[in-house]
């Protein structure tokens, strides 16, 4: 059964369904190795990745189903004279074909660019817009507002 | 599923949703005077990638089969709100 999946792996371009496989087997000299925990928030994590042997015994090849693995950094600074983190936020990096997304997931907000530091510089000035809008409507909000508006005020402060 | 900006700000248009640009364009729906959502786009005429495609289908709270129906059409701005008050965003009893 698992070798049917397999040779399904090889000839699908690593195109696995998680719930065949535990987190890391072990198949005919070849590794699965699934990012189990980051599979449904982050939409381009590597799922899973094959390294197997070429039955010559040439060099392992790795296939990725996704693309790079994001990277999670904290920001410090929302370059932005008005305000000024007094906390770590969290950010995911992820790179797509032709771009790059600076993602808060507590936030549930995020930024766009070419580079990272576009992403990045995009995700700042999307905070702080969304600070004063909320600001602005901290009367009139709904349950996800409200918590964005709590989290805001907990890692921001007015200059 | 392609997307472009102009599909996006058409979906906006459908459930509603007030409009603001600066850097991007940002929209948030309000329900009975109450701030709901918030999602944005960048500028560009071009192609949405796969990455924002999924953030802003996030923002919006919908599934990968709600949010294709909202940019391939039938899903309007009513089933749109019954959707969010059956996941809590809108409170159950809140009508216009």
């Amino acid at each position: 059964m698992k070798s049917g999946v397999f040779a399904d792996v090889i000839s699908e371009g690593a195109l696995l369904v998680e719930e065949e496989f535990d987190s890391r087997l072990e198949l005919d000299g070849a590794t699965v190795t699934w990012f189990r925990e980051s599979r449904r928030s982050l939409p381009r994590v590597p799922r899973a990745q094959v390294n197997f042997q070429s039955s010559e015994g040439g060099p392992a090849i790795v296939q990725e189903r996704y693309g790079p693995t994001p990277l999670i950094l904290h920001l410090r600074d929302l370059a932005d004279h008005r305000l000024r983190l007094i906390g770590f936020l969290p950010v995911v990096l992820q790179y797509g074909e032709e771009s790059v997304t600076a993602c808060s997931y507590d936030l549930e907000d995020f930024g766009v660019g070419a580079t990272e530091f576009e992403a990045l510089a995009d995700l700042r000035s999307t905070i702080v817009d969304l600070y004063f809008s909320l600001k602005e409507d901290q009367d009139h909000l709904g349950p996800q507002p409200q918590r964005e508006w709590a989290f805001l005020r907990s890692i921001v402060q007015e200059l | 599923m392609s997307l472009r900006a102009s599909d996006v700000d058409h979906a906006f248009e459908k459930l509603r949703m007030q409009i603001r640009d600066t850097k991007d364009r940002h929209a948030v729906l309000y329900y009975c005077g109450k701030r709901i959502l918030k999602t944005k786009r960048s500028f560009g005429a071009g192609k949405i990638d796969d990455n924002t495609q999924h953030l802003i289908r996030q923002q919006l709270k919908l599934s990968e089969q709600h949010f294709s129906e909202l940019i391939g059409c039938p899903l309007g701005y009513d089933q749109y709100i019954e959707i969010l008050k059956a996941k809590g965003l809108i409170s159950q009893d809140t009508q216009h």
